[in-house]
């Protein structure tokens, strides 16, 4: 085996062993998977934010957040705000509300300026 | 379809005695206990709640959290936002509607507040024009007392309408097309107004040339 | 630092005549023009009749080069609606809601609004968190340990409270949240609209100050 094909099987196999911890930390700390969020129904659902946009509109902006438990993702959206402290790509976040389809007809769903609590890595 | 609408005024009452005769599950919010009390017995299958739509208690007891729609209807801006807001970020709304009542004011109702849909009345053509209406169908505009009915359709590149007159066209006589909007201008329609694709024909009707209109204006 | 101040009532009238001793500029605005004489008569600050959510009145009270915006009418939905335009759309930073109905002030915080739920507490709280000044809510008998409030600042977002803490001489003896407080910090990580309610011995309290203000790793 080269070392080139060594070093890549190290490298996913660490990959996959922080999305294990990911998905047991969830799995320990969320109330329902992400995937299983049933829709209009107030649950609490963790995940590690994976990534930020900041969305134009008409005068002001959203935050949109995208997090992650390690099988499904979450859009978290809050309308008006440029940036939250401590909200920032890796931040592992517990969010409480009610979800609704990210788009009409869509399977994603997506929170709408949730309750939020910002989580250590343990 | 299961439908909240907050406010009974004038067009609360009517939206929901409308919805309720088309057979919709309606439940009219209205904080006045006194007009509840006045109105109760002019409408018939119409639920009726005495509390403040902008409470999130009385939404919750007045069983939002399964509603398909909100109509925020009272004449109070400031009330419709928050009614709105309540309905989409605590409720999850799919489909939130709200009333415009001063034009300065319309810019506030979008997403922001959770609104789907804003409608001020002197708005209304405008906003549908400004909003892709979908090309080739009948859209209903709004019901008139008497029967009488505003359309509107697009006219798509195919329809047999396009390079013909208004007076070619033969319109039945329970239809008056009273508008043809090109490219943001609305023209004032004569026999000799040609149709052109992409036109936004508005007709009033009456009684049952609804579908001969559409089938001389759509493909 | 200009301060626009929304609704010329007890309270309003009342933090324009302090913060205008403190020499802040001030500007007040209410939709009744009557209500501006409950304002000192040497009162300085200016005075717009109008709507506290009306963009041209915001701009002319000077939203635009405004450091804070009280939202301190009698009306829940107006109060938060002007502190979300000054907020969102004139990027006012400290805006402070007065809201009777604590669930609505619940869940208006979690639009980054500050917001007031209590009547009594309204003035003093709002005017603690326009000047950012932390004042003492007990001292012991000898003047030699205080208990202060002090909002998290924005570097201790994300960060374990506790780091904050120092044996023997700062102490976090509580956090309100949302709406509640707990006792202790627990390992808590501190968030946006975190109040902390520290207890500090006389000589510590430069140290404190100097924690706060370069986060938990200035020691």
């Amino acid at each position: 085996m080269g070392i080139r094909s060594l070093l890549a099987r190290l490298s996913t196999s660490v990959e996959e062993d922080d999305a294990q911890r990911l998905r047991a930390f969830c799995a320990q700390r969320g109330q329902v998977p992400i995937s299983e969020i049933p829709p209009r129904t107030e649950v609490t659902a963790v995940g590690q934010i994976s990534s930020i946009r900041i969305v134009p509109h008409q005068d002001s902006s959203w935050l949109e957040v995208t997090m992650s438990d390690g099988d499904d993702s979450l859009v978290v959206m809050w309308t008006g705000r440029r940036a939250i402290a401590g909200v920032a790509p890796g931040r592992r976040l517990a969010v409480k509300g009610r979800a609704l389809p990210l788009d009409p007809g869509s399977r994603r769903l997506k929170m709408l300026n949730p309750a939020y609590e910002l989580l250590g890595k343990d | 379809m299961k439908v909240a609408i907050a406010g009974a005024g004038a067009v609360g009452t009517f939206i929901a005695r409308d919805l309720a005769a088309a057979g919709h599950e309606v439940h009219l919010l209205e904080k006045e206990a006194k007009v509840v009390d006045r109105l109760r017995s002019t409408t018939v299958n119409v639920h009726w709640h005495a509390i403040d739509a902008c409470e999130y208690e009385s939404l919750d007891l007045a069983g939002i959290s399964d509603v398909d729609v909100m109509v925020a209807a009272t004449g109070d801006d400031e009330d419709n936002l928050v009614i709105s807001l309540l309905a989409k970020q605590e409720f999850a709304v799919p489909r939130v509607i709200a009333r415009v009542n001063n034009p300065k004011n319309h810019w506030l109702f979008d997403e922001t507040w959770g609104v789907d849909v804003a409608v001020s009345t002197p708005h209304l053509l405008t906003a549908l024009v400004e909003e892709a209406v979908s090309v080739g169908s009948l859209v209903r505009l709004l019901s008139l007392d008497g029967g009488a009915r505003l359309v509107e359709l697009t006219l798509a590149a195919d329809s047999p309408a396009v390079g013909r007159s208004l007076a070619q066209l033969a319109v039945p006589r329970d239809a008056s097309i009273v508008a043809v909007v090109r490219a943001r201008h609305v023209i004032v329609p004569h026999g000799d107004t040609t149709l052109a694709a992409g036109d936004e024909v508005i007709a009033l009707v009456t009684g049952e040339v609804e579908e001969q209109l559409a089938a001389l204006l759509a493909v | 630092m200009h301060v626009i101040l929304v609704g010329c009532g007890r309270v309003g009238s009342g933090l324009a005549r302090s913060l205008s001793a403190e020499g802040h500029s001030v500007a007040v605005i209410d939709r009744e023009e009557r209500a501006f004489r409950r304002l000192p008569a040497d009162f300085t600050g200016s005075r717009h009749v109008g709507l506290g959510f009306d963009r041209d009145i915001l701009v002319a009270a000077g939203a635009e080069r405004a450091g804070s915006l009280a939202a301190v009418t009698s009306g829940d939905n107006s109060n938060i609606l002007a502190a979300r335009i000054a907020r969102e759309t004139f990027g006012i930073e400290q805006v402070v809601a007065r809201i009777y109905d604590p669930r609505r002030a619940a869940i208006f915080q979690r639009l980054g609004i500050a917001t007031v739920a209590t009547v009594t507490w309204t003035t003093d709280q709002i005017e603690r968190r326009i000047t950012g000044a932390r004042t003492a809510d007990w001292t012991d008998g000898t003047g030699s340990v205080r208990l202060v409030d002090q909002q998290l600042p924005a570097v201790w977002a994300g960060h374990r409270l506790d780091q904050l803490a120092d044996p023997g001489r700062i102490l976090i003896a509580a956090v309100s949240r949302a709406g509640t407080a707990q006792v202790g910090d627990g390992g808590l990580i501190g968030q946006e609209g975190d109040v902390l309610h520290l207890v500090v011995s006389t000589g510590a309290e430069p140290d404190l100050e100097h924690r706060l203000v370069h986060g938990p790793s200035s020691h």
